[in-house]
């Protein structure tokens, strides 16, 4: 079984997303607890993420990794579902911001954080401050993850949080950011609790402050 | 003192002239200023101007010649009106536009309508092929201040077959010139070339990588990259072939007029490195562009310049290599992109046009004062043997104010004495 694993964790690394899905299902067949192959796609992703943050990988390696995990976690949902273990690390409520439509940046956070075990509810682009105070109201996440790519929308990450503060939403999350205008010293600025450069990044930080 | 051409073309040979030259919007798809900021910086100064639009879908607005004169420009683009295709005609061809709450003008034959909820689709007014006109290129939601294309406009999202391949779609950042365009473009040019002392630049619109991955999506292109590579190598082959025909009718219109000749945009990083690994990029991108370069060099006297944004510095030497004469825009606010070591490295052999001012971080939210700092220091930096034209890294953006504005321009004119 471990031999399986590490295959799996080769493949998530390599990008292969047509044989991961195989491999996947061939471990949930041989009776493979779904939480180790969660575990493993994690610690596949932490490799990915090392290599990226070193230059040894590309956006496309860390995008090809986010995809490959992600269609082992949609494999393993149903197996999860029927465990008694904690189904997921975190609620996730994740979106760009008003005025921004960009959504790649968003769509590889999304894979990754959904291959790295998180639930994500996905709100899209272009989300006003209401409709995400709503579904923190509705979805009950532990993290809300904002992205904005603009200079010009940016500044939409900080009424996010004033708008949950004032909603009496803020303390019992936690807000991480991300986009390529912000960096560490905007987050603390505008009141996150966290930035990440990348996604992985953003899964290392979001369990460390869980 | 030495004309405005002259000393941006000393400069791209690597000779100190008298000053450091000096572009704003000559390098028009990325040296420019958003309209909107423009609009503020045009109520600064107590003027009184349209706000002509030349470029929609990023809604950049072309510096005045008081601006030019202000600012001590030396850099215009050979799309800027000129008194032959004329202030009367141009006045005739803008039509008015609503951005957000400012009132702009725009070209006439640019096709906008209205959706749902407010938002605007643009279609492809551009094209050549009548049929293909109604093709909605890009959208803009209410509360943007641009249009993009890339959430509803990926032409090629759904192949899975080189033979679905067949020929390029519309795009407005594939260039279809008309005769009658590059009719009016040709007489432009030569009034600019034989009226004033400015150095001309050109943007052919001729792109290979980052063309590819708007016309596949980055989700299918970097699919295609592992499983796939025959659909990669595809695209890349449809736009060099189309490119090819194009840039050669461009050049022979303009190209005895421009001094600077611009391909891409080809950005080949993000904010934090690469996009794609430089040895695939390498293998499947470079000879395409080399030959777009080459074409240039052959038909013209012109200078290359090749605008790619990002975390790129593993690929500086391959542009030196290439032939290419100028990168822009120097995204030093990127990681990996210390202009210390860009300018050790490589500025014997390349052109910084760029880098002069971080409009990422500091020129939008700074202090005036913060930003003159910024500025004067990385002129200082780049300055020293030539191989520099000042230009902020990027377009203007629509929230920044106009006191920084003129900050970065009265800061770059102190220092810029050799």
């Amino acid at each position: 079984m471990k031999a399986d694993l590490n295959e799996l964790e080769k493949t998530i690394i390599e990008g292969d997303v047509g044989k991961t899905v195989g491999l996947a299902n061939e471990l949930l067949e041989k009776g493979t607890e779904p939480r180790k192959i969660v575990d493993q796609l994690r610690h596949a992703l932490d490799v990915v993420g090392k290599e990226y943050e070193t230059g040894g990988f590309f956006l496309a390696e860390l995008v090809l990794a986010g995809m490959a995990a992600k269609e082992v976690m949609n494999v393993l949902k149903p197996s999860l579902a029927s465990t008694t273990e904690k189904r997921t690390l975190a609620k996730v409520v994740l979106c760009t911001v008003e005025g921004d439509i960009h959504d790649i940046g968003k769509a590889i956070v999304e894979m990754v954080f959904t291959g790295a075990g998180f639930d994500v509810v996905d709100l899209g682009v272009d989300v006003p401050a209401a409709k995400v105070v709503e579904a923190v109201k509705k979805e009950n996440p532990d993290v809300v993850a904002l992205s904005a790519l603009l200079t010009s929308t940016m500044v939409n990450q900080e009424i996010v949080i004033n708008e949950l503060k004032k909603a009496g939403l803020r303390d019992n999350l936690i807000i991480i950011i991300g986009g390529a205008p912000v960096n560490e010293e905007f987050a603390r600025k505008i009141g996150a609790d966290a930035y990440a450069a990348d996604p992985i990044e953003g899964v290392r930080k979001i369990e460390l402050l869980l | 003192m030495l004309t405005s051409r002259e000393r941006v073309t000393m400069a791209i040979e690597h000779r100190e002239p008298d000053v450091v030259p000096i572009d704003f919007g000559g390098m028009d798809c990325s040296g420019g200023i958003h309209g909107l900021a423009y609009e503020k910086l045009v109520k600064y100064f107590g003027l009184r101007e349209e706000i002509r639009i030349y470029d929609p879908i990023q809604m950049l607005a072309a510096p005045s010649e008081f601006f030019l004169k202000k600012f001590g420009v030396d850099v215009v683009s050979v799309l800027r009106s000129t008194p032959p295709t004329g202030l009367t005609e141009q006045d005739k061809r803008f039509k008015d536009y609503y951005l957000l709450e400012s009132k702009l003008k725009i070209p006439e034959e640019i096709d906008i309508t209205r959706g749902d909820n407010g938002s605007e689709y643009m279609r492809a007014w551009f094209s050549r092929d009548a049929s293909k006109r109604g093709t909605i290129v890009a959208k803009r939601n209410p509360s943007a201040c641009y249009f993009d294309h890339l959430p509803v406009y990926i032409p090629f999202k759904d192949v899975d077959k080189v033979s679905d391949l067949k020929e390029l779609p519309p795009h407005h950042w594939i260039p279809e010139h008309s005769d009658a365009g590059l009719k009016t473009l040709r007489k432009n040019a030569k009034w600019l070339c034989e009226n004033t002392d400015h150095a001309i630049f050109g943007m052919s619109g001729a792109g290979i990588f980052e063309m590819t991955i708007y016309l596949l999506g980055f989700e299918k292109f970097f699919r295609s990259l592992k499983a796939n590579k025959e659909v990669v190598e595809r695209v890349v082959n449809l736009l060099v072939e189309h490119n090819k025909i194009e840039l050669k009718k461009y050049l022979d219109a303009v190209g005895d007029y421009l001094q600077i000749v611009g391909i891409g945009g080809e950005d080949l990083g993000s904010q934090v490195g690469p996009i794609i690994n430089p040895k695939d990029w390498r293998e499947l991108f470079k000879p395409a562009i080399k030959e777009l370069v080459d074409m240039i060099k052959s038909r013209t006297k012109c200078y290359v310049m090749v605008h790619s944004c990002g975390s790129i510095k593993p690929f500086v030497s391959d542009f030196i290599e290439m032939g290419i004469d100028i990168w822009n825009p120097v995204q030093i606010s990127a990681k990996n992109m210390d202009p210390h070591e860009l300018k050790k490295e490589f500025g014997e052999d390349i052109t910084f046009w760029g880098g002069g001012s971080d409009t990422q971080h500091v020129l939008p939210f700074a202090s005036p004062e913060k930003v003159k700092d910024n500025v004067k220091e990385l002129v200082e930096i780049f300055k020293p043997g030539g191989g520099f034209v000042f230009n902020q890294i990027h377009n203007v953006q629509p929230e920044t104010p106009p006191q920084n504005i003129v900050a970065m321009f009265e800061a770059v004119n102190e220092v810029r004495r050799y």
